[in-house]
Order: structure tokens, then C-alpha cells, then sequence
């Protein structure tokens, strides 16, 4: 490994160490509280001292959320399809489904509550809910952006739109689909610990709700940096799928 | 302004065959209510069996819409389009197509491009797995005439853009079409390249023999490659102007550097000159 390279692979390391000590420092420089801002050390002490609770609300966050993931993944490839295969399903769906994205889904977690009651059903459907539009949007979008000309070769040869879709739109969406499984999985994360923040007695969101409601801020933080964690790892997965599958995308190269 | 006298409506047929392609009092028009665009009017052609025709004209007046309406992705506003003796009211399947894109799959390397046409057309697609290896070798052969032999197995991301147009043009031929359709497939190549592909095409055709469409901007390619050239005027697209070839003219290269070459490109320059000046 040359030198360059080195430097390519330490800098993430090292921009988020420096992040880390910069808090560090501006903590015991200015003397802050640590009821106010605990600093990085103490957050990660507290998340010693409780790591039994904080790794089996972290299972059951991640377990709602990959559960939702794969829940919007099904449910988004299949919609999207249909969505982008036609133009007159995209003109008939198109402002539903922009109506539809606006709302915001924390707006939907009580009406969630109120029909599935408290625990991990709503964390679930809510996370369900933020990740499938991105998914079908792309989905559609890859599908629907298939050259005029390639779709005259093979009708020419007699194939069927489902043939088509099979042949051609399918694989040729996948680059676009990997592109928004990383968005998706950050936004089905996000809407899981809303839903058990407002609606839940268990996972990230629960505790880091309960934690601050009982002034222990150091946990809320270990509780933060969890989140941050596991949101990077997802994103890391989705991102090594994309690269694993669709070489053919980025012609073998892979960066600008 | 229109010197020349009206294009006979019908070739001499030899042997008085029916031609195997035959547009008459085609009109064609895109877009509905009002606004719509005319892009062909009273449109005539016909088209020999294994005849080798060459469409020229300006930009937009309605060659693309023509190898559309002949391969049965576009039905006409009035007027019949007959192929092989039948009405053409769905998209046929006896056809084969090239474009100025080569429009290959990336995902696929060059030998499954060329095979995708047989795992979709009938009676190839219930057998396709079987018979792969058959098909593949097949393929082998094609792309031995168009010297691709070594870039099988590469993709077309890793291939030059002549190699691409070869692909696509394979793609093309392998399903055996009656009818070849092609829309500038060789204009976006270099000069040495496309004159290449040119000696490959003409080969493919005097082995083969299908009936070929070819659509081009340049006059040398349409003299070079066709039996007969067809000039249309500015849309709505109609034929101006129909000569035929003399086969020496196509026998080689060299005969492209003949007077009588000349000859034969400049006479259809006139007429294309007339088309763009005389937008109906
Ligand atoms: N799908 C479409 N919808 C509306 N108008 C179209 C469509 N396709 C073609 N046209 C119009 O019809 C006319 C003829 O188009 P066509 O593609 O047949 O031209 P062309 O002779 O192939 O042109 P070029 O040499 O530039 O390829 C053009 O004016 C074009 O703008
Ligand atoms: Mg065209």
C-alpha cells in the first residue's frame, strides 16, 4: 500500500477521532456539566456500566428496522415495477404518491398506536413507511428510463412487456435500486427509533426516552453514539451489496 | 421546384413477384388533437425480397417512422403496410434491428447480447437452455466473419465503439431475420471503421440474403451498400426520388473512387438538395 492510499484509509478514522477530541477537550476546557454535555469518555463509560440494557435495545431497534427494510424493499421493487413499466400507471400514481411522501411519518405513529397498540408493530410499520418511497421511486425510475431503441429491438422480436420487464428493466434498475437501499435503510433506522420514542416499550428510541426523562444524560449520549454506529454500519452493508452487485454500472471503475 | 417527375409507384417486379415489403398511401400522425405532427403523407414503398434498400433524406422527415411502421411497432393513421404478404397490425417478429446505438446490455458480455435475441423470439425461447451450446457456437461464427472472435467473453463497457456496432449488429442476424432493419447503425463510427463495417455488412448479405432497410445520412454508404436508393423529401416524409444501383458500383472498394460513383452520389445530391428546399 502506498502512502496515498494510507492516507485515504486513515482520514474517515481520523476525522472522526479529531471530531471526538475536539468534544473532549471543549468539555474540560470550558467546564461543562455533565448534565448538560457529557463529554465522549463519559459517554462511553456509561454505556459500560449499561450495556446489558443498551444491547437489547439496540436488538430490537435493529430487528424493527431490518424487519421494516425488507418489509418496503418487497413491497417498493413490486410497486415500483408496476409504477415504471407504465406510463399510464406513472401519470395515475405520480401525485398520490408525492402526497403520500410529504406527510411526515412521525405524523402517523399515534394513528399507528391506535389501531396496532404499543410495541414493536408500529416501530415497524414506521419504519416500513420513510424507507419504501425512496426504494419505489428509484425502482420506477430505473425501469422507466429504458432507451426507446432497446425497447424496439426486443418488441420486435416479439416480446412480451412482462419479457421486457424481466429481461431488461429489472437488471437495469438495480443500480438504481442498491443506490437507494443506503438512503433506505438510514430512513427505516430513523423511523424506528421515532416510533419507539413516541410509541414503544423497548428498543433505542424507549430507552433513549426514559434515559432523559430520568436526567441520566451521559446514557443518552452512549445511547446517540449507538444510533450513529449502527446507522454506519447498515449504511457500510447496503454500500458493499451495491458495489458486490453492480460492477457492471460503474464500467469497473467505481469512482469519479 | 420539383423537376424530377413524380417516383413510380412500383418497382419493375421481377419475375412479378409480390414485393416482400409494400407501404402504399401511408400517413402517418404523432401526437393526437390538432397539434399533432404529420410525419408521413402519402408514403409509397416497396421492397424487393432480399433486395437491399437504402432510405436518405433530411433530418426529421420521417425515416425512423417508416422502419417503425415496417416492423409493426407503429400502425399507420391510413394507407396498408404489407410484409411477406401479410397486413402488419402488431410488431412482427421476423425482423431484425440495429440502431445508430448500439444499445447493448452492460450487464451482459458480448456473446449473451447476441444470444438475447433467441432466448425471447419464438420457437428458440422453449429451447433455449437446452440447446445454448448450439446457439453459442453459432454465435462463435458470426462473430468470427465480423472478427470479434477474441471479445466474447468481454463486456461492452470494455469494448471499443466500433466493437460495440459489431455486437449490436450481430444481435441483429442471429435469430436468422427475413427482414433487416437499420437505422444508421453505422454513423456514429469513424471513417475507417465504418468503411470496415460496410465490406462486413455486404458480406453478411450476400451469404444471407435477407431483405434489408438501411437508413443513412451519407450518400456514398447509401450507393455503397444498397440495390437501390430511396430520397424523401422534408416531412411529411414522401418519396422524391428513386435510382437504382448498378452493381459495379458496389463490387469493391476501389469502384467507391470511380467517376461513375460519382456519378451516381451526385445525381441523389440533387434530389436532396431539392427535398430540403421544398418543405411542403
Ligand atoms: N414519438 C414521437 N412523438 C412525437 N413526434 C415524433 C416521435 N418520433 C418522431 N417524431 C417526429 O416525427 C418526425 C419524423 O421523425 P423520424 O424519427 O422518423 O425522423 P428521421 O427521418 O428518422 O430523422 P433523423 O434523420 O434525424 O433520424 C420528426 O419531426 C420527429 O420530431
Ligand atoms: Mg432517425
Amino acid at each position: 500500500m502506498n502512502r496515498r492510499k494510507l492516507r485515504q484509509a486513515l482520514s474517515p478514522w481520523v476525522t472522526a477521532f479529531g471530531f471526538f477530541a475536539i468534544w473532549e477537550v471543549a468539555c474540560l476546557a470550558f467546564d461543562i456539566p455533565q448534565s448538560i454535555l457529557p463529554s465522549p469518555i463519559d459517554s462511553v463509560r456509561a454505556g459500560i456500566e449499561f450495556w446489558p440494557v443498551i444491547l437489547s435495545a439496540s436488538m430490537q431497534t435493529l430487528y424493527t428496522t431490518l424487519v421494516g427494510f425488507f418489509l418496503a424493499l418487497v413491497v417498493g421493487v413490486a410497486l415500483g415495477a408496476l409504477v415504471g413499466s407504465s406510463q399510464a400507471m406513472y401519470r395515475a400514481t405520480n401525485p398520490l404518491l408525492i402526497g403520500f411522501n410529504s406527510v411526515p411519518k412521525v405524523a402517523m405513529v399515534p394513528v399507528l398506536v391506535m389501531w396496532f397498540g404499543i410495541g414493536s408493530v408500529p416501530a415497524i410499520l414506521t419504519a416500513f413507511l420513510t424507507a419504501f418511497f425512496p426504494i419505489l421511486a428509484n425502482v420506477a425510475t430505473g425501469i422507466a428510463t429504458l432507451e426507446p431503441e432497446l425497447a424496439d429491438v426486443l418488441r420486435s422480436l416479439g416480446a412480451k412487456r412482462s419479457v421486457i420487464l424481466r429481461k431488461v428493466g429489472l437488471p437495469r434498475a438495480l443500480p438504481y435500486l442498491f443506490a437507494s437501499l443506503k438512503v433506505a435503510i438510514s430512513l427505516a433506522f430513523v423511523g424506528s427509533v421515532i416510533a419507539e420514542m413516541v410509541a414503544s416499550d423497548g428498543g433505542i428510541g424507549y430507552l433513549l426516552l426514559t434515559a432523559s426523562s430520568s436526567f441520566r444524560v451521559p446514557l443518552v449520549f452512549a445511547a446517540l453514539l449507538v444510533v450513529g454506529v449502527l446507522g454506519i454500519l447498515m449504511y457500510l452493508i447496503a454500500d458493499l451489496i451495491e458495489r458486490r452487485s453492480t460492477r457492471w454500472a460503474t464500467r469497473g471503475g467505481g469512482s469519479l | 421546384m420539383i423537376n424530377t417527375p413524380p417516383p413510380p409507384r412500383e418497382e419493375p417486379v421481377p419475375g412479378g413477384q409480390r414485393p416482400f415489403v409494400e407501404l402504399t398511401n401511408v400517413s402517418l400522425t404523432y401526437g393526437d388533437f390538432g397539434e399533432g405532427l404529420l410525419a408521413l403523407q402519402d408514403f409509397h414503398l416497396s421492397v424487393q425480397q432480399g433486395e437491399f434498400t437504402a432510405l436518405v433524406g433530411p433530418s426529421g422527415c420521417g425515416k425512423s417512422t417508416t422502419l417503425k411502421l415496417i416492423s409493426g411497432l407503429r400502425q399507420p393513421d391510413s394507407g396498408g403496410v404489407i410484409v411477406a404478404g401479410k397486413e402488419v397490425s402488431k410488431p412482427l417478429k421476423i425482423v431484425g434491428m440495429a440502431f445508430q446505438n448500439p444499445t447493448l446490455l452492460p450487464w451482459r458480455t458480448s456473446l449473451d447480447n447476441v444470444l438475447l435475441p433467441l432466448e425471447i423470439v419464438e420457437p428458440h425461447r422453449r429451447s433455449f437452455r437446452k440447446e445454448r451450446a448450439r446457439h453459442a457456437e453459432r454465435a462463435m461464427a458470426l462473430f468470427e466473419k465480423v472478427g470479434l472472435k477474441d471479445v466474447a467473453d468481454r463486456f461492452p463497457w470494455q469494448l471499443s465503439g466500433g466493437m460495440q456496432q459489431r455486437v449490436s449488429l450481430c444481435r441483429s442476424l442471429i435469430h436468422e431475420p427475413d427482414l433487416l432493419l437499420l437505422d444508421e447503425p453505422f454513423g456514429a463510427l469513424d471513417a475507417f471503421t465504418r468503411e470496415d463495417l460496410w465490406d462486413t455488412m455486404k458480406a453478411l448479405w450476400e451469404e444471407q440474403r435477407f431483405t434489408a432497410v438501411l437508413i443513412t445520412h451519407d450518400l456514398t454508404e447509401s450507393v455503397y451498400m444498397a440495390e437501390s436508393v430511396h430520397v424523401l423529401s422534408a416531412r411529411p416524409g414522401r418519396i422524391v426520388h428513386s435510382q437504382r444501383i448498378p452493381p459495379e458500383l458496389r463490387r469493391d472498394r476501389d469502384a467507391r473512387f470511380s467517376p461513375a460513383f460519382a456519378d451516381a452520389v451526385y445525381q441523389l445530391r440533387q434530389h436532396v438538395g431539392h427535398a430540403q428546399e421544398d418543405p411542403v
